[in-house]
């Protein structure tokens, strides 16, 4: 058993404990108490509070607060648990006051926004692994201008070597805004390699109108489209493992504004529970 | 395309800081300058290197050298400018902010923007719709309570019920810090607190004497407990169970409970309105209503009528079997429930029992055969008396009704008449006293049938036959004892008859096979679980049967002691 299996096990059985513990202890105590929703909302607050201190935690490693992973561990599945929580404090049912389903949304956008990330850092890396070209994520603007000049530089010899100018007007044409910039977002996310090999096909069509010596450039230019479909991909992911934390975080400090005034609201309009 | 891309050449040696806020305006394009921007974010790019004043010994110029490093291509090949300048100077450029700064700034945006949409929506034109929990339920919104809005602070009459409604922010605050436990007090929401919440406290303004429930509770429960407002525009939701076993589950409580119920006085226990029914009245069990159980299926006790056998104590002697055979018939069928059994105008309880509607049709009271249409009054010894008192006007009477017109005839008639009254009851103390105490059926006074009426007359013994007459009433007149027929037997309950239609009155009662006064033809719990229990697939909630408010009104409230 590897070790992430072990601790995946140890931190699951750790959630479904808390989870049936929390669960049994509604179960039995809502009906002696009437301050059930208080219970499980400040519960669900001060977990809150602590996921969100994971993002500050990171920023002051000089506190022997622990190791991050722990933290992140932590963080993934008490993150979890508040969804438990959550659905105890409103009962199961879809609010029906404005602020409330504001609350609502906004922690659902937290939840729906961590969960996603959890499964898009867990799963792209193989992705990108397995697709290859890795690159840092900064170098790749490097990397990605050192592929434009090596396509110019063979579309511009092409023309003194074979005498011709077909290679470079179809860079013009096609493969200068290709090598631009980042290209086919979206395509790259989902995995559809249309646009690639829309523009391999390009290619091979042009071959029938050259010449022995510009074929051997469209292969060098052929290998250039995929390293730079390559780049694009590591871009497109790469991004997107970032940019999850867009919503996550900025929406989170927003949820817990929200609750704080929730708290407020509760207390200053139910004038206490008995 | 399956096969594995190779990393691209790039210089692995150098290193990025990604959380830095700032990064060179030309990363993008893909040329970064080795620079870099400043902390703040401006340009610090001048040139490729400082160029270093080189003298040999016996040189007054000297000659400027380029101290371009190796990693950054090394000397450049123009050299230094003869001024000393560098001959490469790197274009300026506009930094960027990094990924991590961007993020950081939109936390900042977004925060302010969600506290100005907080500050809108709590202080703007629509604040009490933005800040209710829901729409209030049809019980709080209807034509009176619209009319009584206007003397109430907010849009939609939130301070009727909220008091920090009535003030600002600040109001609001002071209410969260007031309320006992506070919002800085999570640890003490175990504890029980004393005394009913402000929001109680507005609620009982407008529902006096809903806070009492029992003399003997120990725990009071808030309102907003049980009665869970802005739920949604219908009809407020029923009650939960879980609040009546949070106590009546409880040993602890139910034990505690029955404790206080023993050092307070029986009064104390008869506290429940009449408002002009007959309620059957059951003695209060010695432990009280205390027993402890989780729902009406299971552990339920069983009703109190059958838990203490209890009997029906009404004097009137009725028999349901005989009534329900063959042997009494009415227009040539027997008589059915319904016949009597006639609901009221809710439909939820019935008419009451009374003898002009509902007995007098067959038990017409006639004591004399020859004259059916002669009755002794009901309701009154003294009535009777001064009616067998008057025979003979009421003879003559009968007779005039009759077409008799001349005066011999009907002095005739009447002579005649008294003469054979008198060979069989031999005198007038006597008749009073066969139709006062006769009770076997099988001496009736009178059978036949009424003028224009088909129905057989029903025997008449006399009043004894169906009441408890006694000897020794006032001026020699018989005591008859007094008719008691409830019309609430389950008091601490409510039935509704109107909902059980689909049901045969015989499933429930078994009146057919009832002989007896005293057989009280209630059914126990267990018919009622075949239906009302999870099996039965019908709701079987406290609230079904029970009221939390036993009380409706200016009842005098005991104080309950915390």
């Amino acid at each position: 058993m590897s070790g992430f299996v072990r601790r995946r096990l140890l931190w699951g059985s750790l959630l479904l404990a808390a989870t049936l513990a929390v669960i049994s202890a509604y179960a039995t105590w809502a009906g002696a108490t009437t301050r059930g929703a208080y219970l499980s909302g400040w519960l669900l607050f001060g977990l809150m509070v602590l996921l969100t201190g994971y993002n500050w935690f990171k920023k002051i490693p000089y506190l022997p607060l622990g190791r991050s992973e722990v933290w992140l561990q932590f963080h993934i599945y008490a993150g979890l648990f508040t969804g438990v929580l959550f659905l105890l404090h409103v009962r199961g049912r879809w609010p029906t006051g404005w602020f409330e389903i504001v609350l609502t949304v906004l922690y659902v956008l937290v939840m729906v926004s961590g969960v996603l990330g959890i499964l898009i850092s867990r799963g792209w890396p193989k992705r990108l692994s397995a697709r290859g070209g890795e690159v840092p994520f900064e170098r790749i603007p490097i990397v990605r201008r050192q592929l434009r000049e090596q396509a110019e530089a063979l579309a511009l010899n092409s023309v003194a070597e074979a005498r011709s100018a077909t290679i470079a007007e179809f860079h013009a044409r096609r493969l200068h805004a290709f090598f631009a910039g980042p290209q086919n977002f979206l395509s790259h996310v989902f995995e559809i390699r249309l646009p690639l090999n829309a523009l391999l096909n390009e290619l091979g069509d042009l071959n029938r109108f050259l010449n022995e010596q510009e074929r051997k450039v469209t292969a060098q230019l052929v290998t250039l489209v995929r390293q730079k479909d390559g780049l694009d991909y590591q871009h497109a992911l790469q991004l997107t493992l970032r940019l999850w934390l867009f919503i996550h975080i900025p929406v989170t400090y927003s949820l817990m504004l929200c609750a704080l005034a929730h708290i407020v609201l509760v207390y200053g309009f139910s004038a206490g529970v008995r | 395309m399956k096969d594995q891309l190779p990393s691209p050449d790039f210089d692995r040696s150098r290193y990025d800081r990604p959380n830095q806020d700032w990064e060179c305006g030309w990363t993008c394009d893909g040329c970064p300058c080795r620079i870099g921007p400043s902390p703040s974010g401006t340009c610090r790019a001048t040139a490729e290197c400082r160029p270093v004043l080189e003298k040999k010994d016996g040189e007054d110029k000297g000659r400027w050298r380029c101290t371009r490093s190796k990693e950054h291509g090394g000397p450049c090949t123009n050299g230094p400018l003869p001024s000393g300048g560098c001959a490469c100077p790197i274009p300026t450029c506009q930094p960027r902010r990094s990924l991590r700064n961007q993020r950081g700034r939109l936390c900042v945006a977004v925060t302010a923007v969600t506290l100005a949409l907080l500050l809108v929506g709590f202080f703007g034109p629509w604040q009490w719709r933005f800040i209710s929990a829901g729409p209030v339920s049809s019980n709080h919104h209807g034509v009176v309570f619209a009319q009584m809005k206007h003397s109430w602070p907010g849009n939609d009459g939130c301070g009727a019920c909220h008091t920090a409604a009535h003030g600002d922010l600040h109001e609001w605050m002071r209410a969260a810090f007031r309320a006992r436990p506070g919002p800085l007090e999570p640890h003490r929401l175990h504890t029980v607190t004393a005394g009913m919440t402000e929001l109680d406290n507005n609620c009982l303004s407008c529902h006096p004497g809903h806070r009492f429930h029992q003399p003997n509770v120990t725990r009071d429960h808030s309102c907003s407990a049980c009665h869970r407002e802005h739920q949604g525009s219908g009809r407020m939701p029923a009650p939960a169970d879980t609040e009546c076993i949070s106590c009546h589950g409880s040993g602890t409580l139910m034990e505690a409970s029955r404790k206080r119920g023993e050092k307070l006085p029986p009064a104390a226990f008869d506290y429940r309105q009449v408002a002009g029914r007959q309620h059957f009245q059951v003695p209060r069990p010695e432990r009280g209503y205390t027993r402890v159980f989780q729902s009406f299926d299971h552990d339920h006790p069983e009703f109190q009528l059958h838990a203490q056998k209890l009997t029906d104590t009404n004097s009137l002697r009725f028999n349901h079997a005989l009534h329900l055979s063959s042997l009494v018939q009415r227009n040539g069928q027997p008589l059915a429930c319904a016949d009597c059994h006639q609901p009221a105008a809710a439909g939820a309880h019935f008419q009451a029992i009374t003898f002009s509607k509902h007995c007098q049709s067959c038990h017409a009271l006639q004591f004399d055969a020859r004259n059916p249409q002669l009755r002794v009054p009901h309701g009154d010894p003294v009535g009777v008396r001064a009616f067998l008192r008057s025979l003979p006007t009421q003879y003559a009477d009968l007779a005039r009704r009759s077409g008799v017109t001349a005066q011999a005839d009907t002095e005739k008639f009447v002579a005649e008449q008294m003469r054979l009254l008198r060979e069989r009851a031999f005198s007038g103390e006597n008749l009073e006293q066969q139709i006062f105490f006769a009770s076997d059926p099988s001496k009736q006074l009178a059978v036949g049938a009424g003028p224009g009426n088909a129905t057989p007359r029903a025997r008449f013994a006399g009043c004894a036959y169906c009441h408890d007459v006694k000897p020794g009433g006032a001026d020699g007149l018989p005591h008859i004892a007094r008719v008691f027929t409830p019309d609430r037997w389950l008091i601490r309950s409510e039935f509704n008859h109107a909902k059980h239609t689909i049901v045969n009155c015989a499933q429930c009662h078994d009146a057919a096979s009832s002989r007896r006064t005293a057989d009280i033809l209630l059914p126990n719990k267990q018919s009622c679980t075949e239906c009302h229990s999870p099996a039965g697939g019908v709701s079987q909630t406290c609230a079904t049967c029970h009221s939390y408010h036993t009380v409706h009104g200016s009842q005098p409230q005991p104080q309950t002691k915390k």
